[in-house]
């Protein structure tokens, strides 16, 4: 038993050595030294593509991949990207499923609260329930006014959304 | 780093129909649950009446074949509003002729939903008689649930295309829902089957 419970305190010693080196490194880097910059391994997957740290929304455009080393299949320091999506909304590219051949933009429904208020009161429907079956006649209700107004078209009046009919 | 771009996507539709559509893919998912659902309550029922020595239990009448055959009648005629709204969506027709033949299927819902009423009168056991009684009272009202949610649904969509603002998207919407409602009625010809029918002969 001594024997193996030493050689399990060498291995804890040996990971807390390497704890205290990757920490100098943490510190000495941050004192000194160039930054990497965005691609420092001239990597060739996606991303690597944006820039670090990576903004919020991760890249501007989408890129175009056309092989299994997007970043290699182009010329250094380029990226081959898709245009044309409307900036005035959220809109999202549809493409087919074997080929991934763009087919059509796909509309997403703005910033809203209600997706939070659903949760609450799918959750609420749950708990209420438990006490009296009640809950879930008056859940289905509270989530069903809810969809219906998430789903409910929301078009601003100086989009040029193409219409069919405005709204009444 | 520097941006190409190799692919303009401006010209591209904003609406695809039938399996280019996600909304299709995830309509048809949601299909795919709640029949499993449904697939596990019949196991349950059939299960269930290995328990008993007749089908359905001593002192319970057969349940009445009357109204829940005329509800299949009328939802089975109800799938033509519904296709023939999801057609003229494919045509891209004026959005009120395709509002008023939803509203024909909303007021076949209706009908259906007030018959389930005098179907659960006419199954004569209550929910909390014996295992007969809930399995037969919970496949009714799920099915219900599912008519109620499609009824509301497709009212929803009837009022975007009065009053809202309708987009192209809306199109296609309009086709999903008429594939739920297809599902709603399909289920309710199987459960009829096994409710009302087979409880005679096993």
């Amino acid at each position: 038993m001594g024997s193996l419970n030493l050689l399990a305190c060498i291995g804890a010693l040996f990971i807390a050595t390497s704890a205290v080196v990757f920490l100098g490194n943490v510190v000495s880097s941050l004192r000194r030294g160039a930054p990497a910059g965005d691609n420092p391994w001239n990597a060739p997957t996606l991303e690597w593509a944006t820039s670090s740290p990576p903004p919020s929304y991760n890249h501007l455009f989408i890129p175009v991949v056309e092989g299994r080393d997007p970043l290699w299949d182009v010329a250094p320091g380029e990226l081959s990207v898709v245009t044309g999506l409307r900036t005035d909304r959220h809109e999202g590219l549809v493409t087919s499923i074997m080929d991934a051949i763009p087919e059509h933009r796909y509309e997403f429904k703005k910033e809203t609260i209600l997706p939070l208020l659903l949760a609450v009161f799918g959750g609420g429907t749950i708990v209420i329930a438990i006490f009296t079956p009640w809950g879930v006649t008056i859940g289905a209700i509270l989530s069903f006014i809810i969809l219906a107004g998430w789903f409910w078209p929301t078009v601003s009046p100086d989009s040029d959304t193409p219409l069919l009919r405005r709204a009444r | 780093m520097k941006r190409r771009a190799v692919l303009d996507v401006a010209l591209l539709d904003d609406h695809a129909f039938s399996y280019r559509a996600p909304i299709w893919w995830g309509n048809l998912l949601m299909i795919f649950i709640e029949g499993a659902a449904f697939a596990l309550m019949l196991v349950s029922y059939y299960y269930i009446r290995r328990n008993f020595n007749t089908w359905p239990p001593e002192r319970t009448y057969l349940p009445d074949l009357g109204v829940s055959t005329a509800n299949l009648i009328l939802l089975l005629v109800s799938v033509g509003p519904i296709w023939y709204a999801a057609k003229l969506a494919f045509a891209h027709a004026a959005p009120e002729r395709i509002g008023r033949w939803l509203m024909a299927v909303v007021a076949f819902g209706i009908v259906a939903i007030v018959l389930r009423a005098f179907e659960l009168k006419g199954l004569h056991t209550r929910y909390d008689s014996n295992a007969y009684g809930s399995i037969t009272w919970m496949l009714l009202i799920t099915h219900l649930a599912h008519l109620i949610a499609g009824s509301l649904e497709t009212l929803l969509i009837a009022l975007v295309m009065f009053l809202g603002p309708v987009e192209r998207k809306h199109y296609t919407d309009t086709t999903v829902m008429a594939v739920y409602w297809y599902f709603v009625v399909a289920s309710w010809a199987v459960l009829w089957l096994v409710v009302f029918v087979s409880v005679r002969f096993i």
